[in-house]
């Protein structure tokens, strides 16, 4: 009998800070025994418990795409104790790895589809990964167009700047970055909030169309108003959540909203969904 | 399934030759309450009331630990030790019927874990290793309400053993095979027919005691949306301390926490019961919490027993009726009105 308790045991391969404030720094983790990577099987949207032993863990989103081998990526803002530990980790140094778990976005339902991604501040992560899989050759085919919706408060809290770059140097994806407050940046893309910028740069709704949106809870609520004032129905509106959650295998009941988990159920609702809850959210 | 006959006085000859096989838990008084003790050959087993903490301690104990580590500094790779603290068979004497039912309902939590494979591991070793040795409750309280959840004050569901009080002896029904090799060590006469119609007639009579009319199961089959929208919520929240008694004393909460202590050069990893009364149960590490009300918190208790969790397990609704937080609720909140009252629709 496995204990799904116990995590993997991985390596730092590298850390890189994604933020000048150095408070969002993303980290390639490695496994130890490298069978290990191999029963660690997961689809874009899902989320990891990173573990420290004597500190605790933490639920994170995978932010490299299952069609990027080797290590993984997981970008993690600072924010408690043990996201303040791990960033007081170096290179080389151990810890722990346990799932993947949750659900993972609904690529079944996404293939043929265009898709419209929204995304805001450091919640970026799982997103990157939807759409590094949905960029590879093998998976671009699947889908019609692609549209991103990327937003922060100023041009440094974006993160994966370089990969941001290759994107938009592409012309199979529609990439719409937009800050609040471009600063002196010479911020030469959108200004403005998210909600504002998916009503300028998004198709209207159709049978043919989804949202995938992982964000702050603001930007999640007006992004989804704003959608629906273009007539996606909220079958069609997916919200990846983040709860507090200690077990992540939908046992030590914190993470529900409604009757559902969000580690287990989750992370990746359709609006439709959680409708019916929402006093939950 | 055999019944057998131990005359009343032989009650402590009969837990020492249980005793005397595996470690044994009976329920006795210290400083005027009931609890589970550990049983040394002089204490005194007390079945006046049920215990306070129920049997759900032995299958989810209030601290568990989960493994140990190491962290040694040459060697950056943490080793894990597993605990193993639980594999040992233990034999519970005097468990309600309605705590044990509890264990079916915690068992859909933690050993279906849902859709994967994964089953916890901890509460699996504690199903494996306990016996549970019932006692049928003749005299329930007026915070009873077992028969309205399916119950019986003389159920058998999920116990290993039944003891019926008939006077001035006991008819010990043996269910399980676990129950056969526990007590193997102790003869007793068979039960006749006599003893055994005494028996039913006895669980007909106080079944007849219980109260009637209760809709605990109704909650279920309402809408979710109109049942976040009472303000019963809010009016009942007005009350509430959000001390948490309620779901430490209930049989069927199951909510932890999972933390993790260190010494030197090591420690381990730990779950502990926590609370959906708790504020902090939620909060999010940017500070946002879901559920920031008291009222909010007392809808996902309620919630959670009597709509999710039917939702989520053919519906059978998480509370047995033992009563304990009716009784124990420093400002009388009463999950029997509050059911009533999340009877909103005039469906059948």
């Amino acid at each position: 009998m496995t204990n799904p308790y116990i995590s993997y045991p991985v390596r730092i391969t590298e850390i890189v800070n994604e933020t000048p404030d150095k408070q969002t720094r993303s980290f390639k983790l490695r496994f130890i025994d490298p069978e290990d990577r191999t029963r660690f099987r997961f689809t874009a949207g899902q989320f990891a418990q990173l573990s420290i032993a004597g500190q605790g863990e933490m639920p994170i989103g995978i932010a490299s795409s299952p069609s990027e081998e080797g290590d993984l990526l997981f970008t993690v803002h600072r924010v408690g104790r043990v996201t303040s530990f791990l960033h007081a980790m170096r290179v080389g140094d151990c810890i722990g790895l346990r799932g993947p778990y949750g659900n993972g976005f609904p690529w079944e339902i996404m293939a043929g589809k265009t898709i419209v991604v929204v995304g805001g501040g450091f919640a970026f992560t799982t997103l990157r990964a939807a759409i590094q899989q949905m960029l590879t050759p093998e998976m671009r085919s699947q889908f019609d167009d692609i549209y991103v919706v990327y937003g922060c408060r100023s041009p440094d809290g974006l993160l994966y700047k370089t990969q941001l770059r290759d994107w938009q140097k592409r012309g199979d994806i529609s990439l719409h970055l937009t800050v609040d407050d471009p600063g002196s940046s010479g911020w030469r893309d959108h200004v403005g909030l998210v909600p504002q910028i998916v009503r300028k740069v998004a198709p209207s709704g159709s049978d043919n169309t989804i949202a995938v949106m992982c964000g702050p809870q603001a930007m999640i609520k007006f992004s989804v108003l704003a959608l629906r004032e273009m007539r996606y129905p909220p079958e069609q509106i997916y919200l990846s959540l983040e709860n507090r959650m200690k077990c992540g295998i939908g046992v030590c009941g914190r993470c529900n909203i409604g009757k559902d988990f969000v580690c287990k159920d989750g992370p990746v609702f359709t609006l439709a969904q959680l409708v019916h809850s929402r006093g939950d959210l | 399934m055999k019944a057998f006959i131990l005359p009343k006085p032989e009650i402590g000859n009969f837990l020492e030759a249980v005793a005397g096989g595996h470690p044994l838990w009976i329920p006795a008084e210290e400083d005027g309450i009931v609890s589970f003790c550990r049983y040394d050959g002089g204490s005194e087993v007390c079945l006046d009331a049920k215990p306070r903490i129920p049997a759900k301690r032995f299958f989810l104990p209030q601290w568990e630990e989960m493994f140990a580590f190491e962290v040694a500094t040459a060697d950056p790779v943490i080793r894990l030790a597993e605990s193993t603290d639980a594999v040992r068979r233990q034999v519970v004497f005097g468990v309600r019927p309605c705590d044990a039912k509890a264990v079916q309902l915690l068992a859909m939590v933690f050993m279906n874990c849902h859709t994967t494979p994964d089953k916890d591991i901890y509460f699996q070793r504690r199903i494996d290793s306990t016996v549970l040795i019932g006692w049928a409750c003749n005299s329930p309280d007026p915070t009873c309400f077992c028969n309205a959840l399916g119950g019986h004050p003389h159920g058998q569901e999920a116990l290993d053993a039944l003891m019926i009080d008939l006077g001035n002896e006991i008819l010990v029904k043996l269910i399980t095979d676990q129950a056969r090799a526990v007590v193997a060590q102790y003869s007793m006469a068979e039960a006749d027919e006599r003893s055994l119609s005494r028996a039913s007639r006895l669980a007909e009579s106080v079944m007849a005691t219980m109260p009637k009319g209760l809709k605990l199961g109704r909650p279920c089959g309402e809408d979710t949306e109109a049942l976040f929208g009472l303000s019963l919520w809010e009016e009942t929240a007005e009350q509430c301390l959000n001390c948490g008694i309620c779901t430490y004393l209930c049989p069927t909460c199951s909510c932890f926490d999972i933390l993790d202590h260190v010494e030197q050069n090591g420690g381990c990893r730990f779950r502990t019961w926590d609370s959906c009364m708790f504020s902090l149960f939620t909060r999010q590490g940017s500070g946002y919490n879901p559920r920031s009300t008291r009222a909010k918190r007392l809808r996902q208790r309620f919630m959670h027993k009597l709509k999710y969790f039917p939702e989520r397990h053919n519906g059978r609704v998480s509370c047995v009726g033992c009563g304990r937080c009716v009784e124990f609720c420093p400002v009388n909140i009463d999950i029997r009105e509050v059911a009533e009252r999340m009877t909103i629709s005039n469906g059948a």
